[in-house]
């Protein structure tokens, strides 16, 4: 449910008091925009809640004033950052960036100075960070903790696969195709799970790195002719496959491998377009 | 939210702010100072534009109350000129909130303005806005915090840049005029 600026007014009249210690009787119309989004972003939290509990018929649907639905809201927030903070240091406890600049840089820095500095009373919807690091599955228009959240979950996942293999193999593979994957702004998982699925579409072991060239061909020609839906399901099959092997059955985890599977698709069919004028397929 | 969203809303309090600058007549009285309602209502107007004007909201009662209650027994303020002076001390303020980007609270704020007000301004808004408040300001600015230790009052004289009439230049104008 929506509140009319109105019934919002008295919370805003609130959370200003607050921001200025009621020392000042007015304040900049930004940042009177600033508290109201925060405010805003509370509600919202508040009504997802509300709108989970009533698909779950746990309650009814209860006309909350827009003063509870704010606090309520901003103590749901509050718990965000505490289940955030707890899955973070579970997270540093075993992370590896394998040598990567912008990963230790965004996980371990960044994330560190984010739990100092956020500030869930009065600029709740601003993550603060850049979050450099580029994931496989893009953040859908999340801000604030909630972009925290699903952020730190995605970072878990994919060290979570990265560690189904050995640290000299991830790094042997990433640095094979991107020998300066040290310095570049990359995501890690990505070519390891490629290399892993061109592994099983050649049957061959996962450590035979580089590929010959007759792999190569072998490639170009598992892609030559093939619909990018037809390759990617296809691959989706094989993802499926190699998770269910490791025995891994961490929840999300073929979810977000799968985001990366449009554009490997898409690249092995260009290859196949381009063999042999192109001889080497590139990740 | 746009700017049209908080004037609408705001505009529920004038009413209440109406009253509150009538009721100060009660505490003016006794310096012969008295705003009628035409008075408060041209404040009122002139507070509305000077916040557009600053791009600043209020959300509570204002600090026209607080205004009045501070200059009110000032010697510089006359029933003649007091709403027209309310009104150039209302602008000021909330310029010099911007300017001090909100470093200063109200309190600070008004302790400053009135000091200075009485004192080297001698009741002269131009030369309050010109001179003492823009340098405080930048002093503000720049990172002075003195004014928390007293609360804006007594810290003037370390940022002046005139030479003022003091008791040793009062003497010397004197024997000069004496010989």
């Amino acid at each position: 449910m929506s509140y009319t600026l109105e019934e919002l007014f008295p919370v805003l009249q609130m959370l200003t008091q607050k921001y200025t210690l009621n020392e000042s009787t007015s304040i900049r119309r930004e940042t009177a925009q600033q508290l109201m989004t925060a405010i805003l972003y509370c509600i919202e939290a508040y009504e997802d809640e509300d709108a989970y509990a009533v698909r779950s018929n746990l309650r009814d649907l209860r006309n909350a004033d827009a003063m509870k639905a704010y606090k309520r809201g901003r103590d749901l927030v509050y718990q965000k950052t505490v289940a955030a903070k707890n899955l973070y240091e579970g997270l540093l406890k075993e992370f590896d960036a394998y040598g990567n600049q912008t990963y230790y840089d965004t996980i371990v820095r960044g994330f560190s100075a984010f739990f100092n500095y956020y500030d869930i009373d009065f600029a709740p919807q601003d993550h603060i960070l850049t979050l450099d690091y580029p994931i496989l599955r893009p953040l859908p228009d999340l801000s604030g903790i909630n972009a925290v959240q699903s952020y730190l979950a995605s970072v878990k996942l994919e060290q979570r696969f990265l560690s189904r293999f050995p640290r000299e193999h991830v790094c042997r593979v990433l640095a094979h195709h991107y020998p300066d994957y040290d310095r570049q702004v990359m995501n890690l998982c990505s070519p390891v799970l490629r290399h892993a699925l061109c592994c099983m579409l050649l049957l061959k072991p996962l450590r035979q790195i580089p590929f010959t060239p007759s792999e190569h061909a072998a490639l170009a020609a598992l892609a030559r002719g093939s619909e990018a839906n037809e390759l990617k399901a296809r691959l989706e099959n094989l993802l499926q496959l190699f998770i269910q092997q490791t025995g891994d059955d961490a929840p999300g985890l073929f979810e977000y491998l799968r985001a990366d599977m449009d554009d490997f698709a898409v690249r092995l069919i260009q290859f196949s377009q381009l063999y042999p004028d192109c001889e080497t397929f590139h990740f | 939210m746009n700017q049209l969203s908080f004037t609408t809303a705001l505009q529920g309090q004038r009413y209440s702010q109406f009253q509150k600058i009538i009721a100060c007549n009660s505490l003016t009285a006794q310096y012969g100072l008295r705003l009628s309602p035409e008075d408060t209502e041209l404040l009122l107007l002139s507070r509305e534009q000077a916040l557009k004007d600053q791009n600043r909201i209020e959300l509570s009662e204002g600090i026209l109350p607080r205004l009045i209650e501070t200059f009110c027994d000032s010697p510089y303020i006359h029933q003649d000129t007091y709403a027209q002076t309310l009104a150039d001390l209302q602008e000021l303020f909330y310029i010099y909130k911007n300017e001090s980007l909100d470093l200063l609270t109200d309190d600070e704020l008004l302790a400053f303005m009135r000091e200075q007000f009485d004192g080297i301004c001698c009741g002269d808004t131009d030369y309050l806005g010109g001179t003492c408040l823009d340098r405080f300001a930048q002093a503000a600015r720049a990172g002075y915090d003195g004014y928390q230790a007293t609360g804006g009052k007594g810290m003037y004289e370390q940022f002046s840049q005139e030479q003022h009439w003091d008791h040793q230049l009062f003497l010397e104008v004197l024997r000069e005029l004496i010989q």
